[in-house]
């Protein structure tokens, strides 16, 4: 009897610590930054193990991530510089409680989805509009255009015979004549408006961590490249490792963000002191404000800078449900893991001490991969091709209905859920969709149900 | 024998799941100490309070009627004391919002009563725009009408805001570009300007609105009827308890030392400060921490007199850990001596360089609400349950 008891304590004392172990690896997605709201404003919260001091960047860095800004001159002086050329009016504009956007739907706008232009051969986008699709504009000044989208419904079938349809999206740019016609050969690169968990955490991983999970000539033949875009530093012009943005073009959140304010929004920074005109608006826009100095003063952009790197990454949800055990098992089994790397280290010399040395679930490599023709922009000007996307990673995806309430994924929003995302992998990806379409259906709602507790 | 396994281990293992949620809940309540009593204080404090919120608000209403009546600028004084007046009692209600309640639950009127900063060209004219806002667009508006204003309140955007007191003030008031006084809006905008019969109504009718929101609170919790009231204190205390922990947290340290008082000081903007038209954003910060006091304390000093005094959460803590809650207590009597010494008008005072008294009084008040909510996370934790220093909408 006595004995009998010892075996039952030690089997329990281990199954008790061993599961968790299992559980609290699994959950933490960014370590002890990690957050466990699961509510609306689970993408909007500061890291769980955020200093006094940062927390304070961290509130002011979001009212100026959250409020509209106007035209100049005006006197709500602390938010003026809007345009005069702009797609949002704010940062939450098309990043809505710090989530992803959306394509136009149910008669709403989608704002949440913006157009880089590219022509071949030229690096500076259109001769006429320049690098990116300004559909607002201040008051005398018109804007560049809008896009019509129209989706073609294709099919697509699965090994069991069920079939899922996709949307292929058609794009129409209406340019406005003030400008003069966009160049014939004019191509259009959606962007949707990426969630921003954990992007401090993302900065923050070595940069040998990245080149580690490279392999740009497939010299193991898995079939998965994976490839670095070194980027300009606009700020010290050196080249460096980009991370951010959906063709991993910017090397840090500092300049992710610089970029942002004046693309999106037309505000000047001291990184980008310059409106982005193109030569022939340079002219036709006689500039309706006196442009002294940047429009965000540098430590302004500091605090939205250190928003951003201190927004946490949510815990992934019912991660011992043996559904979501299952799927993680296929999600890897199929290879999906290869590219959405599940775990990573940050490195000691992040940013900021909360970010320093986490164990994090990102599920990305933070490289480029080929994925496919039917995905490719078709642009063919900067060392990344058209059909080369940098992986997006995955934590806090299966709250993006909480938070956003739609749910539009991959790059231009085309995937209606997570199996449409799935099915749309081509390139580098086609194998691993080939092997989830031959699952049977209960075992994609297995792999389902993980993404969904991410 | 592995049968037996599968089957002992999981009975097993939740019995003892089971016997250790059961002593936690056990251990968290004190023997000596009838939580339930603290959520009646509660409940007797915040309902005294709304009363007189909306007494204050009636006499604001009856003031600024006169003044409607017969527009002089001595009765526009009368009216923008008023005003003055009825916001302290509101202040102290603040307290209540950040958990659901009937001021902020899913259809909750706190947007409709004091929601800011505002964008002031939404409702009125402005330096240089002569004919904006909703008063002076006759063609969009032919008429001014409750249902327009709380339909345009917030419309496309958090700054669009028609209704509450900001929108009252900001009628009475208008713009401040003024270095030592509040905005000079004169009386002649309710006689002889343009459009001054629709900013007669505007006024009017958000009053009436204001007065109305103000009155479903009172009945919310109201003793002795099915409401709001009377489920909080079916419920176990200890959840009613996070609740009023996580209003005094996050009213101290979100809202009033972070929204309020930390973004205005950084980005040094007037279009950041809460009570800007009137230059009172000082009582803002005074009866906030007043509000706080009495949930901490268990007392309230009503409009007229009467006092009520109860078990407040300085009873948990004290029970909890004496050290402790006599250190928050030092910290909130310390903010309260802190918001009395922001210099005033606050709008100046934030333009001030770094360092200097003015900017060195905020910077202090702000780290002392931080201390505050800090204090309060801790009392929850001691107490079992847990609260956010971010709030869930």
């Amino acid at each position: 009897m006595n004995a009998y008891k010892i075996v039952l304590f030690l089997y329990l004392s281990f199954f008790t610590a061993f599961s968790l172990i299992t559980k609290a690896e699994n959950v933490l997605s960014g370590g002890s930054t990690t957050v466990f709201q699961k509510g609306p404003n689970a993408f909007g919260l500061p890291l769980a193990n955020i200093t006094r001091e940062n927390r304070r960047a961290h509130v002011v860095g979001n009212s100026f991530f959250n409020k509209n800004w106007v035209f100049a001159p005006s006197s709500t002086t602390a938010r003026d510089g809007l345009g005069p050329l702009y797609h949002a009016r704010s940062c939450s504009g098309c990043h809505v409680r710090d989530g992803r956007g959306a394509p136009p739907h149910n008669n709403k706008s989608g704002i949440g989805l913006l157009f880089r232009l590219n022509v071949p051969g030229m690096p500076n986008g259109d001769p006429n509009l320049g690098t990116q699709l300004a559909i607002n504009a201040a008051p005398g000044v018109e804007p560049e255009g809008k896009v019509q989208i129209k989706y073609e419904i294709i099919k697509e079938s699965f090994s069991n015979g069920e079939t899922v349809s996709l949307r292929r999206p058609q794009y129409k740019l209406e340019a406005n004549p003030v400008y003069g016609e966009p160049h014939p050969q004019i191509l259009l690169s959606p962007r949707l408006a990426q969630p921003l968990v954990g992007l401090g955490l993302l900065e923050s991983i070595d940069e040998n961590t990245i080149l580690n999970l490279a392999d740009p000539d497939d010299k193991d033949r898995d079939g998965i490249s994976g490839k670095v875009n070194y980027a300009l530093n606009e700020e010290n012009g050196k080249t460096e490792l980009g991370r951010f943005g959906w063709k991993a073009n910017q090397p840090n959140l500092r300049l992710q963000t610089a970029i942002a304010f004046l693309r999106d929004m037309g505000i000047t920074s001291t990184i980008h002191p310059k409106e982005d005109f193109s030569n022939k608006q340079e002219t036709i826009i006689k500039s309706i404000k006196n442009d002294e100095g940047p429009d965000i003063d540098d430590s302004k952009l500091e605090r939205v800078v250190t928003y951003l790197r201190t927004l946490a990454p949510p815990a992934q949800r019912d991660s011992g449900a043996k559904l979501v055990r299952k799927g993680e098992e296929i999600f890897i089994k199929i290879g999906c893991a290869k590219c959405h790397v599940q775990t990573l280290i940050t490195g000691p010399n992040a940013s900021i001490e909360e970010l320093k040395n986490q164990k994090v679930r990102p599920y990305t490599d933070l490289l480029l991969h080929d994925m496919g023709d039917a995905l490719s922009d078709g642009t063919s000007n900067s060392k990344v091709s058209g059909n080369e996307w940098r992986t997006p990673p995955l934590w806090g995806i299966g709250l993006t209905e909480i938070v956003n309430g739609n749910v539009f994924f991959l790059h231009d929003g085309r995937a209606r859920n997570l199996q449409e995302a799935i099915m749309w992998h081509g390139g580098e990806g086609l194998s691993s969709k080939e092997a989830y379409s031959k699952l049977s259906a209960q075992e994609r709602f297995f792999v389902l149900s993980f993404l969904r507790s991410l | 024998m592995f049968i037996v396994f599968r089957f002992i281990i999981p009975s097993l293992l939740s019995f003892f799941l089971v016997s250790c949620s059961q002593e936690k809940n056990i251990s968290a309540k004190p023997e000596n100490l009838d939580l339930t009593e603290i959520v009646k204080t509660y409940s007797e404090i915040v309902y005294a309070s709304y009363v007189d919120s909306h007494a204050a608000a009636k006499s604001m209403s009856n003031s600024i009627d006169a003044f409607l009546d017969s527009p002089s600028e001595q009765s526009m004084v009368v009216a923008k004391e008023s005003w003055i007046s009825a916001r302290l009692p509101y202040l102290q209600t603040e307290v209540y919002r950040f958990y659901g309640g009937p001021i902020d639950d899913e259809d909750g009127p706190e947007g409709l009563i004091n929601a800011w900063p505002m964008d002031e060209a939404y409702v009125d004219y402005v330096k240089d725009a002569p004919e904006s806002g909703i008063i002076n667009d006759v063609k969009a508006y032919p008429e001014i009408t409750k249902d327009l204003l709380i339909g345009l309140n917030e419309k496309d955007g958090e700054e669009n805001i028609s209704c509450g007191y900001h929108a009252i003030e900001f009628l009475l008031w208008g713009q401040d570009f003024q270095v030592n006084g509040p905005g000079e809006r004169t009386h002649t905008d309710y006689t002889t300007a343009a459009n001054a019969d629709r900013r007669k109504e505007f006024l009017k009718i958000t009053v009436s609105l204001l007065l109305e929101n103000l009155e479903s609170l009172v009945t919310e919790w109201a003793p002795s009827k099915e409401n709001y009231r009377s489920n909080l204190l079916k419920e176990d205390p200890l959840v009613a308890i996070q609740k009023i922990l996580s209003g005094m947290t996050l009213l101290s340290g979100f809202e009033l030392a972070g929204e309020r008082l930390l973004v205005a000081y950084e980005s040094r903007a007037q279009e950041d400060e809460h009570s800007c038209f009137s230059d009172t954003t000082h009582n803002d910060a005074i009866y906030d921490i007043v509000g706080i006091i009495n949930v901490w304390s268990g007392t309230y000093k009503a409009l007229d007199g009467t006092k009520i005094k109860g078990p407040g959460i300085q009873a948990l803590a004290s029970d909890k850990d004496p050290a402790l809650s006599s250190r928050i207590n030092k910290s909130l009597m310390s903010a309260l001596d802190k918001s009395k010494a922001i210099p005033i008008p606050f709008d100046q005072a934030i333009l001030a360089k770094d360092g200097s008294a003015p900017r060195k009084a905020i910077i202090d008040l702000i780290e002392e609400l931080e201390n505050v909510a800090d204090g309060f996370v801790t009392i929850a934790k001691n107490s079992g349950i847990s609260v956010s220093k971010d709030p869930e909408p």
